[in-house]
């Protein structure tokens, strides 16, 4: 189980696998209601893509005045231990 | 006299022509962090704008002879965001700056490896700047600018580890490399 997702891992999972089309870090953090934090949400999206729980999409271009920001989607290996995460009945994975 | 709310509505209906128009024009421009123009000067520097990423500060009182003018001339590449300024005395010349957190994030690109700036600085120095053109549209000066302080204050320890960071590497390569 070392690779087992933590609960603020979980709870970006839920956040992601209810919208399939994906979701800014920014969104993530509204759609938290304060449990993720601006200044770190990245380092945990970071850690979770390497974990392969998550995929990321960063734009060439950005669609305003700034550097693009990357997109994220819940992959396959996260959908798994969120499910698995859901039959064990872990909090966090309620959300 | 037109009212704070016409004023906004007119301002966003224009960005979005500019946004429109944005994507069929290519310019060049300078690699100066802000550049003054003159108003003779201004359209043909204007033109030669190639920065994509840059925010055209004008007076508030300006703001539809400028918006009208850049619309004339179709140059949009360097004006993705127009930031009235009130206190900016009407007839000013406007200028064109980088959005907030463009010179941190250089510094830090250079102190961080290129995975942590990435991964981790890049992304919330882009948020912050999305936020701040959102707040600049909508015309909430105050929000802006508190917007482009919040990122200095987040990024402020990030700054500090890669300081430290660098150095250490440097002793460390110094050190194992002869």
């Amino acid at each position: 189980m070392a690779n087992f997702p933590s609960n603020t891992e979980l709870l970006i999972l839920g956040l992601l696998r209810d919208r399939p089309g994906g979701m800014y870090g920014l969104e993530l953090v509204e759609a938290s209601g304060g449990a993720l934090k601006r200044g770190t949400v990245y380092v945990t999206l970071s850690r979770m893509e390497d974990k392969g729980f998550i995929k990321s999409r960063l734009p060439k271009k950005s669609d305003h005045a700034g550097l693009p920001r990357p997109h994220y989607s819940i992959a396959a290996p996260g959908q798994r231990c969120l499910e698995a995460a859901q039959v064990m009945n872990m909090p966090m994975a309620r959300v | 006299m037109k009212s704070r709310q016409d004023e906004r509505l007119e301002i966003t209906a224009l960005r979005a022509r500019l946004d429109e128009l944005n994507r069929q024009v290519h310019c060049g421009f300078d690699s100066s962090w802000e550049t003054r123009f003159d108003s003779g000067q201004q359209m043909e520097a204007l033109a030669a704008a190639r920065k994509e990423h840059l925010t055209l500060i004008v007076a508030r009182r300006d703001l539809e002879v400028r918006l009208a003018q850049i619309l004339e001339h179709q140059l949009l590449e360097a004006t993705r965001a127009v930031k009235p300024i009130s206190r900016m005395r009407q007839g000013t010349p406007p200028r064109i700056v980088r959005p907030p957190g463009a010179r941190l994030g250089d510094v830090l690109s250079f102190l961080l490896t290129r995975r942590a700036y990435e991964k981790i600085v890049a992304p919330v120095v882009a948020d912050a700047q999305y936020e701040y053109m959102e707040a600049v549209a909508a015309g909430h000066e105050l929000h802006a600018r508190w917007i482009a302080v919040r990122l200095y204050i987040i990024i402020w320890p990030g700054w500090v580890y890669g300081l430290f960071a660098s150095a250490l590497r440097r002793i460390v390569g110094a050190g194992t490399g002869g």
